[in-house]
């Protein structure tokens, strides 16, 4: 087992540095590819180390780790610290982080869900459930999804359900927003549902939970996320050619940090958890903003030429690289 | 590695492929350099890894290892260390410290398989005094009085049995060396 833990964990760490490098110097843009890209990441320490003990099971003999691999951790073995070999130190603390940062993004979840909070429904504007059918037909949906109008003075758009998803808006975020911007905001709710994010959203948190002891796959999967998002803008944008307005929405609508703004962290008691809920409100700020400036000012993304022989040529280096690593 | 658009298919794919080899020879050669820091460390010769235990020397031999069944007082138990030499020929080393602190008080090495020899790069040569050979329940077996590089003097045992050789060096009497080799058990699962 913590043979399979720590091959798992170099796996994440190898192929997070290679695609890292891949994407930085390709200068890839399109999130469509970088998604896959992530994915890639997610998927082999997962998948790979299993698959290669079955089918290659000589990779786990010393013969191999002395001749054949280029890395193995049986050599890292017989390092102590403090009388504990070193691959076993590296794993607690590589599991220690992994679970802090699962922790850390599963816990707004779940106190979101634990909140008690009933949200009353409202009527919302008459020409609301008409624009997300026109939007959704735009997106290629062929069946537009449910819209529900809540009360409540927070600006609140997300979508939800992974099986029959539905938008949901705020009164306050309809307040907020003026029509083109609002129709912006819809069609990047409604892009997440015509490219299944939340169903993929689920199996990257499947992902994490199944890794909780990798840090590098918790933190690849908030990259992963991240990228869902950016494609989202893309589609919207594309939908309704309004990327200005979208990135409008995003500051509308997005984190505000500070009593000088109007925000407030929830379940902000005690020191740390104030250092936490700032940390959160912080991340989400700056990526919102990265995604705002990346529709004001590069805005399309050029699609890379080759891309699909240019994933293909690079899953294949990386999972043979990996073969080679134990 | 930026891309220009203006680029042709086939010099693209060119880029593309150069970049991708030049990533991916980087990466292993990282690997390979830290894959070699432990050896550096330890000052192990390539090849030779350290187990923390006799069940864990047995998982990556794939055999059980022979023990002493007399154990003089003046060793230590467990072994102070146990390293594998993966091969050819597998090979692995128990040491076991005296009680007085003498490191590598008594050794034993072990080779699986027919015809097998103990690496030298776990057994390290010595010059040889004496050499006898000794009655042994099975195989034949030679028992040597040797002088290590450092002076001191020691004895070496080698019993070539039919489907393993084993070897003992010790610091201490020939004859206790012998009881201890004649006492030899396979470890039982």
């Amino acid at each position: 087992m913590r043979e399979y833990l720590v091959e798992s964990l170099l796996h994440a760490c190898v192929a997070a540095a290679v695609v890292e490098t891949l994407l930085r110097g390709w200068r890839l843009a399109d999130p469509r590819e970088r998604l896959a890209y992530r994915l890639l990441v997610l998927i082999l320490p997962l998948v790979l180390p299993p698959v290669l003990g079955l089918l290659a099971p000589f990779r786990a003999t010393p013969a191999f780790a002395d001749s054949g691999a280029l890395f193995a951790s049986l050599h890292w073995r017989a390092l102590r610290i403090a009388g504990l070999p070193v691959d076993a130190l590296a794993l607690v603390g590589a599991a220690s982080l992994g679970v802090g940062l699962f922790i850390r993004d599963l816990t707004p979840l779940v106190r979101g869900r634990r909140s008690g909070l009933v949200p009353q429904p409202a009527d919302g504007p008459d020409d609301l459930a008409t624009t997300v059918a026109e939007i959704a037909s735009r997106l290629g949906l062929t069946r537009a999804p449910a819209v529900r109008c809540v009360a409540a003075p927070g600006p609140v758009l997300f979508t939800t359900g992974a099986w029959r998803p539905a938008v949901v808006v705020s009164t306050g975020a309809l307040a907020r927003l003026d029509p083109e911007i609002r129709r912006a905001a819809l069609a990047h709710e409604l892009a997440h549902v015509a490219r299944h994010d939340l169903l993929l959203g689920w199996a990257v948190m499947l992902a994490r939970a199944l890794l909780l002891f990798n840090p590098v796959t918790q933190v690849v999967a908030r990259a992963a996320v991240l990228e869902m998002e950016r494609r989202a803008d893309d589609l919207a944008a594309r939908a309704t050619g309004a990327p200005a307005a979208l990135a409008a929405g995003m500051a509308a609508l997005g984190p505000r940090r500070g009593p000088a703004n109007g925000g407030t962290k929830p379940g902000a008691v005690g020191p740390f958890n104030e250092f936490l809920a700032d940390l959160f409100t912080k991340g989400r700020t700056v990526a919102l903003e990265a995604r705002r400036r990346r529709l004001l000012d590069a805005w399309p993304p050029a699609p890379s030429p080759l891309a699909t022989a240019r994933f293909t040529l690079s899953a294949a280096a990386v999972t043979t690289l990996l073969f080679f690593v134990v | 590695m930026a891309e220009d658009p203006r680029r042709s298919p086939g010099r693209e794919a060119v880029s593309l492929i150069g970049s991708l080899v030049v990533v991916v020879a980087l990466a292993g050669g990282a690997l390979r350099a830290l894959d070699a820091v432990p050896h550096l460390l330890t000052g192990e010769r390539k090849g030779v890894t350290r187990v923390q235990s006799i069940d864990g020397t047995e998982r990556v031999l794939g055999v059980r290892l022979f023990l002493p069944a007399f154990f003089p007082d003046t060793l230590q138990w467990p072994p102070a260390s146990i390293r594998v030499y993966a091969g050819p020929p597998a090979s692995s080393a128990l040491a076991f410290a005296g009680r007085d602190g003498t490191p590598d008080r008594l050794m034993i090495f072990q080779a699986p398989g027919p015809l097998a020899s103990v690496a030298m790069t776990l057994m390290p040569a010595v010059h040889t005094l004496h050499q006898t050979d000794v009655e042994m329940p099975e195989g034949s077996a030679v028992l040597l009085r040797v002088e290590f590089p450092d002076g001191r003097i020691g004895n070496d045992l080698v019993w070539y049995r039919p489907n393993e050789t084993l070897a003992l060096r010790y610091m201490g009497r020939a004859d206790e060396l012998v009881t201890i080799a004649r006492s030899l058990r396979r470890r039982r699962p």
